[in-house]
């Protein structure tokens, strides 16, 4: 049988990529649940807020620290930076790629750190998940996020694992990618709403 | 047959109406404050916009991939094959 420019014979079917990894297309479909999640408690939340009598943050309760968090929201931010530049470099087989990922997982890890220590003076200021309206709405939406951050946080570690064997592909990087910009794009959101 | 469809959907449209005012649908309705009413109206747009756009976006990305796929040949031929005037030319 004669064969073809690429000496395949002729007859067999050229293999096409499929449009999108199974991965990719189940961590999309994830993620687009996980928006509609935090739309509905942010949604919750400005309702709440705006039905307040009294004004907003209501007197009496600990003010939430906002300075403290711009720079660990900064972190954050940086975090899904470093991890882009290590995908650009992961696409160019660079080896700065894996210092790159470090460099972002310890960013996402000091955002976790930063998170708890916030958490351990509010609740020695009297807010608490039962203190009232604030402290119910805050441990509710920015612990979810953190819940996020750590199940992210453990992602991106795997994902340094491989890399670190060598095993590491492009379709377990690209899932991994889209959870931790998940991750780093939602806390913004929550950082104006709850926190200004 | 068409007749009883638009009485159907007659009645069904004034039953609609007069229930929504009897059982206050609206939440906000009862609320006397103007920035609680804002925030019912601003997260109704806000949880009906996102899905949307979502989906869409996902659909319009999808589209333009598969539309790039199919104008892609068949079976890849090395550049040097395609500058050539034989069967895989580009003018072809």
């Amino acid at each position: 049988m004669p064969d073809d420019a690429l000496g395949r014979p002729f007859g067999v079917p050229a293999r096409r990529e499929p449009v999108l990894p199974n991965g990719v297309l189940g961590m999309l479909i994830f993620v687009a649940t996980e928006v509609m999640f935090f739309s509905g408690l942010i949604s919750a939340f400005v309702i709440g807020k705006s039905n307040a009598i009294g004004g907003w943050p209501p007197p009496g309760q600990p003010r939430l620290p906002i300075e403290e968090t711009a720079l660990n929201t900064a972190a954050l931010l940086a975090s899904g930076v470093a991890l882009y530049f290590a995908n650009r470099a992961f696409k160019r087989g660079d080896a700065k790629t894996k210092r790159l990922l470090l460099i972002s997982i310890a960013l996402g890890g000091f955002f976790v750190v930063f998170q708890g220590a916030e958490w351990v003076a509010l609740i020695g200021e009297g807010l608490t998940l039962t203190s009232g309206q604030l402290g119910g709405f805050f441990y509710l939406l920015v612990g979810t996020h953190a819940v996020h951050v750590v199940a992210g946080f453990i992602i991106l570690l795997y994902t340094y694992r491989k890399l670190s064997h060598d095993d590491l592909d492009r379709f377990t990087f690209w899932p991994a990618q889209i959870f931790w910009y998940f991750v780093v794009g939602v806390w913004p959101v929550l950082y104006w709403q709850v926190y200004l | 047959m068409i007749h009883l469809a638009r009485t159907c959907v007659t009645v069904g449209a004034v039953a609609v109406v007069w229930a929504a005012d009897l059982a206050h649908a609206c939440p906000s309705c009862a609320s006397p404050l103007e920035e609680n009413r804002q925030a019912f109206v601003d997260t109704t747009v806000f949880l009906t916009v996102v899905p949307l756009m979502m989906i869409g976006g996902f659909i319009w990305w999808l589209r333009r991939k598969t539309r790039e796929i199919n104008d892609a040949p068949e079976i890849a031929v090395p550049e040097e094959l395609l500058r050539d005037e034989g069967p895989f030319s580009k003018g072809r």
